[in-house]
């Protein structure tokens, strides 16, 4: 058999995983081994937290309109807006209630006064 | 003006400096430098290594500081200023272990970024423990905001006062234990509610609050954002303070043996002398 040698083919490999991760921290981003494992690690923990990301800001959107519906009256609380929403079919999510009330406090009021009081009157 | 006197009691004695041997030093060096004017900023020259020596201080409130100082200056750090004025209302020689105990109410606050930031007050007096720790930990969580961060720290600061006078319902006083336990083998300590009470009353609800906060990195820095009193007088009374109301509450009606007791109670203290220590020590158990 001929002699082959290696020569430059690992390194043309590792020279993209290495560009990868190229903003790693310490030996993360100098050794050629724990490169090759965290860019496998880093793509795993990319692919697992797209879907955690969209529980993660549904919590937070979650948590501020319950801030916020809290502070206007004692007895009121997100639960009950979103009951209120769902009797009325509106169709608002928890993103767009949350963005107003960082913005527009007054305008998230004005909604969750309305759904109130229709509801109430409805019910009697 | 106001005047105050200060009582340092200090077991250090200042060496005389008439017999330290003087140093040569070069025109450059930062000692040969003219010595600046007191600001309100820099730090301020007081004598505290003279045994119980007195200083007396003329504060003008509201502008510069001037101060008189009878003996050779050692330092006065700036983050003591705020507790002076705290005390230019009063005439009295203040003894050096108040001084420090009101220091360390104040202790911390530079390491937290105070703008923006509100100061709600919890009155404890008469609010049951667990209640009351839990609306803290929200209020300190910064989760009665809309701008609400999970990685940010932006809770309010929390000043809970008469921590003294807080409830507990059940048998938890005689009961309720904190336990600890040291390292060595077998020495679990413990202590009930009602001995911690006698001993430091804020101890009680900061542990509270504490072990309802999330364990996480910004855990410390919300402690830190607390400060409990046991009494009502604080060292914050020149802040914009905001009374935190509490949600109202259905108090269950109580038991029917609790309730035969009470009534019971009330007889006897009606047929004896009818003190009002008497009748406040039933009212103090409508809510068990």
């Amino acid at each position: 058999m001929t002699r082959v040698r290696r020569r430059y083919i690992a390194r043309r490999r590792r020279t993209k995983i290495r560009f990868f991760a190229s903003t790693f921290r310490g030996a993360h981003s100098r050794l050629i081994r724990t490169i090759t494992q965290q860019k496998i690690r880093a793509l795993a923990s990319s692919h697992r937290d797209r879907g955690r990301q969209k529980r993660d800001f549904r919590r937070l959107w979650i948590t501020r309109i319950n801030a916020i519906t809290r502070e206007k009256s004692v007895l009121y609380s997100y639960s009950i807006l979103i009951h209120n929403l769902y009797k009325k079919q509106l169709l608002l999510n928890r993103k767009i209630p949350a963005q107003i009330a960082i913005s527009n406090k007054n305008c998230l009021y004005m909604i969750s006064n309305k759904i109130r009081s229709s509801n109430q009157i409805q019910i009697k | 003006m106001n005047r105050v006197l200060f009582y340092f009691q200090n077991q250090k004695r200042i060496p005389n400096p008439a017999l330290r041997r003087p140093r040569r030093l070069s025109p450059s060096h930062p000692r040969c430098r003219a010595p600046v004017p007191p600001t309100r900023r820099s730090t301020i020259a007081v004598p505290t290594s003279f045994r119980r020596s007195v200083v007396e201080l003329e504060l003008s409130l509201g502008s510069q500081f001037s101060l008189v100082v009878s003996a050779p200056p050692t330092k006065l750090t700036p983050r003591l200023i705020p507790c002076l004025t705290f005390f230019a209302e009063t005439d009295n020689g203040i003894s050096c272990s108040t001084f420090y105990r009101k220091l360390k109410a104040l202790a911390g606050l530079r390491r937290i970024n105070l703008e923006g930031l509100r100061w709600r007050v919890f009155d404890a007096k008469g609010q049951v423990l667990g209640r009351m720790a839990s609306q803290i930990s929200i209020v300190l969580q910064g989760k009665d905001k809309p701008t609400y961060t999970p990685y940010r720290e932006d809770g309010d600061m929390c000043i809970v006062l008469n921590a003294k006078d807080i409830c507990v319902t059940g048998r938890k006083l005689t009961n309720k234990f904190y336990r600890w336990h040291t390292g060595y083998v077998g020495h679990l300590k413990e202590r009930s509610l009602k001995d911690q009470l006698a001993k430091d009353p804020t101890e009680v609800i900061r542990k509270a609050v504490f072990r309802m906060l999330p364990r996480n990195k910004l855990r410390d820095d919300r402690d830190r954002k607390l400060r409990i009193f046991s009494g009502s007088e604080h060292p914050f009374a020149d802040r914009p303070l905001e009374p935190f109301v509490m949600p109202p509450r259905n108090v269950r009606e109580m038991r029917p043996r609790a309730k035969r007791a009470l009534i019971r109670a009330q007889k006897k203290a009606e047929q004896g002398n009818a003190n009002p220590t008497a009748k406040k020590g039933d009212e103090a158990q409508v809510s068990a």
